[in-house]
């Protein structure tokens, strides 16, 4: 039994966590949601162990558990899958897996042969088709994620808490880990299990907790609650959430034409984009579209075809060309490609603006009450949570974090924009947001590529998709064909027959 | 122990040992053409001292840090050896030991667990050491018995006891990074935030990493001093940037992670080679330090060059 009574923590001024209590018996999936800063994170970092609560406690098993670190908890038996993955890219599976306790030897070698039996074995055992001995780095995301997965539950922790531990997954891993999860409740394990996906609580959990701005507000049983039902109550309103913005918009004419474009993943690639259409990616996690969005920004350039915008034919060496020509791209990592975390808001806004002279007056000195004025009236109209335009990123939630990251290129003035998997991680509310935002822009004529993990959500956003399977474009959907059933059927189709 | 022996494979050293086997073949052919064992003994002598040293830097580099204070713990620890010398050997040695773990430990406190920046930590006990081992020695000398010079280098007539020695150094080096703790050093200096969240101490295990690394330097200074037969307060300022060249040499990214221990060795052997080489090249010693610099330059440019034509080539 997990009893958490009363927590509560302050960073400085913002105050993440107030008050939380609640329970989760043995045997219980208990799933917890919340908009992006509602505090869900910082409560399961304080029963994880990594963030000391400011007041409160917390008990496992009848036990006081105060907790000093990672080491101390899983010590204790809390194992915790974390969003950022805590799997070290550098080291094999092998190692990955035993870097705490792997066998050793008389005279305290590690038992190579030994340990990397033992984990083919923990490997088999949970079904991943994955060497022991390949190196992590070079797994597919989704594969890591599970990689980890398995590690936390063969750790034999009491409590276990997945923090968005099917980000990366595609449907077939989220029913593998759902198969996993039921194993755990049948073993009386108690299960913590975060996500921003609702099918996804209705299939793993038995009750739900939902907080807003840093207090529970509400837990039920799964079964008597609705998504509309849940979304009011994490945002506070009850109209909000639920549709996609209108289709429809798109342009008669070709804004960008690529031709048999090749390059790393990528074979045979051709397709069009039209003035004010949101042309939509999909396909199995992995199969070359983030590839083909970096290629069409210039990263890596391509090795051969042709890229056309307004009929000019374009070489892409580097971003700056791109960029030049008017393509912006919201990369999949936002922190470490997207954003300057320790930069301010304003700094993070206008930077790829500053070189095409926006906010320039004279030889490149910037204009900054201009900058000030660009930046509030952004954080009004996209309603980003922040205190200031002066904040550091950093402090932001991962949804306005990648508001902010929209704002660089919508101040750019782009024709086309690239936006690789954007709502990843981003709670429900500030995802719908981001639809009408992407909708409007299109509304003006700018052409967009939008890539997503969620099918749902290329249904109901995108005119066309084009699904990818081994960096080839398998079947081109127009508008009417496109649904979940076509996408999914097309991706899952094996080549041959094709 | 073949098995384990097979790891040294995995951990991507050849390149610093064609270039040693390149310098050591060029530098036999300047000699005539032969070589004798007890000439492979007299380099072992001369090369274990910075053997010790970069493997203590390696140690430390793992962990994503750098020590520039092991050079005068070096120096602490050959003045405090021969000061203590005439109460007896093994509690002489086992005092400098213990004092090189603590000056070691102290590094690692400081940057562990108070998170100051090992560039700034180990600039000011550099300072510190020189300081401390004037104040033992205020100039070179002192005692070391004879028979334990004698013993230590030459050794028997079928193999000097420095060439055992230098072996083993090597697969002392080769021993850790088998074991949990080598694991989990390079799994820090890998990604130390996923470290932490796999459950490894990192404060700890950075604390340990500097302590094995003061204890290293602390054995090359006792060792300098008995090969010379002389404590000298100022030897270790001449194994700062070679302990650090050693490393970069044996092709360890100074990034942390990665990297051989046998690299390391090699990379020990090619700065004693080429000081061997300069003979040939009358070049006085005074280029010695010139040329090392050279060398690391050259040695960090050739990792860049490399990248840079991988990016070229669009990997």
């Amino acid at each position: 039994m997990l009893k958490v009574r009363g927590i509560d923590k302050r960073y400085g001024a913002t105050h993440a966590v107030r008050d939380v209590s609640f329970d989760a018996a043995n045997g219980q999936v208990l799933g917890l949601i919340g908009e992006n800063g509602a505090g869900k994170s910082t409560v399961i970092r304080m029963i994880g162990g990594m963030v000391a609560p400011d007041a409160g406690s917390i008990h496992l098993d009848g036990e006081n558990l105060v907790l000093r670190g990672a080491s101390d908890a899983l010590a204790r038996g809390v194992g915790s899958v974390l969003q950022e993955l805590a799997l070290i890219g550098a080291l094999t599976v092998t190692e990955n897996l035993f870097l705490l306790h792997a066998p050793t030897r008389a005279w305290l070698s590690i038992d190579k042969r030994h340990s990397i039996r033992k984990a083919a074995e923990i490997l088999a055992r949970h079904q991943l088709n994955i060497s022991p001995t390949a190196r992590v780095g070079d797994l597919p995301l989704g594969q890591r994620q599970m990689l980890e997965i398995v590690r936390a539950v063969e750790g034999d922790p009491v409590l276990l808490v997945l923090d968005e531990a099917t980000s990366s997954l595609g449907q077939d891993e989220v029913n593998w880990l759902a198969r996993l999860v039921r194993r755990l409740r049948a073993a009386n394990r108690i299960i913590l299990f975060i996500s921003h996906r609702w099918d996804e609580i209705v299939t793993f959990c038995d009750r739900v907790a939902i907080m807003r701005n840093g207090q529970l507000v509400e837990v039920a049983d799964c079964a008597a609650m609705s998504q509309e039902q849940a979304v009011a109550l994490m945002t506070g309103h009850s109209e909000a959430g639920g549709g996609f913005p209108r289709k429809g918009g798109a342009r008669n004419g070709v804004l960008l034409e690529a031709r048999d474009l090749e390059g790393s993943m990528l074979s045979r690639v051709s397709f069009t984009l039209a003035p004010g259409e949101i042309l939509g990616l999909g396909g199995l996690v992995g199969q070359g579209q983030t590839e083909l969005l970096r290629a069409l920004f210039g990263v890596p350039p391509l090795r051969g075809g042709s890229i056309a915008l307004k009929g000019q034919a374009l070489r892409l060496r580097r971003p700056r060309d791109a960029i030049a020509a008017g393509i912006g791209y919201v990369p999949l990592e936002r922190k470490s490609e997207g954003l300057f975390l320790d930069k301010s808001v304003a700094f993070n806004m206008t930077y790829a603006c500053l070189a095409l002279g926006v906010l320039s007056v004279w030889h490149g000195l910037i204009r900054f009450g201009r900058e000030r004025a660009i930046v509030s009236d952004a954080i009004a109209h996209l309603k980003i949570r922040t205190r200031s335009g002066r904040t550091p990123v950093r402090a932001l939630s991962g949804g306005n974090q990648q508001k902010v990251l929209l704002e660089k290129w919508l101040l750019t003035g782009p024709a086309v924009l690239l936006l690789d998997d954007v709502t990843r991680g981003v709670d429900i509310a500030t995802k719908h947001q981001i639809y009408d935002l992407i909708r409007a822009l299109a509304q003006t004529g700018v052409g967009i590529i939008f890539y997503s993990s969620d099918t749902n959500e290329l249904v109901g956003l995108a005119d066309r998709v084009l699904v990818m399977a081994d960096g080839e474009i398998r079947k081109v959907l127009a508008d009417g064909e496109v649904s979940a059933a076509a996408i999914v059927g097309i991706a899952f189709r094996p080549r041959a027959d094709s | 122990m073949m098995r384990w022996l097979a790891e040294a494979r995995n951990l991507e050293a050849s390149g610093s040992v064609g270039i040693f086997a390149f310098l050591f073949a060029v530098y036999i052919v300047l000699k005539g053409g032969h070589y004798s064992l007890f000439e492979a003994g007299n380099l072992a002598t001369n090369v274990l001292p910075l053997v010790l040293v970069g493997l203590a830097q390696y140690f430390v580099v793992l962990v994503r840090g750098v020590d520039l204070s092991l050079g005068p713990i070096m120096s602490v620890s050959g003045s405090l050896a021969v000061v203590l010398f005439p109460f007896g050997v093994a509690p002489a040695i086992a005092a400098v030991l213990a004092a090189g773990l603590i000056a070691g430990c102290l590094n690692g406190l400081l940057i562990a667990r108070f998170k100051l920046s090992p560039i700034v930590v180990t600039l000011a006990t550099m300072s510190v050491w020189d300081g401390v081992a004037l104040v033992v020695l205020p100039v070179p000398g002192g005692e070391v018995p004879a028979g334990l010079q004698a013993a230590l280098t030459s050794g028997s007539t079928l193999l000097p006891t420095s060439l055992a020695l230098l072996v083993a150094s090597g697969l002392f080096g080769l021993w850790v990074m088998t074991t949990r703790f080598g694991l989990q050093l390079r799994a820090i200096g890998g990604d130390e935030a996923a470290a932490e969240a796999s459950g490894i101490i990192v404060t700890e295990l950075r604390l340990r990493a500097y302590g094995l690394a003061g204890l290293l330097a602390a054995l090359a200074g006792v060792y300098f001093a008995i090969s010379t037969m002389a404590g000298s307060p100022i030897v270790g300022d001449g194994y700062i940037l070679p302990s650090i060249g050693a490393v970069v040499l044996g092709g360890v990214p100074l990034v942390g992670g990665r990297g051989s221990p046998i690299g390391v060795v090699m990379g020990a052997l090619i700065l004693t080679i080429v000081g061997s080489l300069l003979y040939f090249a009358d070049l006085s010693d005074f280029y010695q330090s010139l040329i090392d610099g050279v060398i690391l330059i050259a040695a960090v440019g050739s990792v860049a060059v490399r990248d840079w034509v991988w990016k070229a080539m669009g990997r």
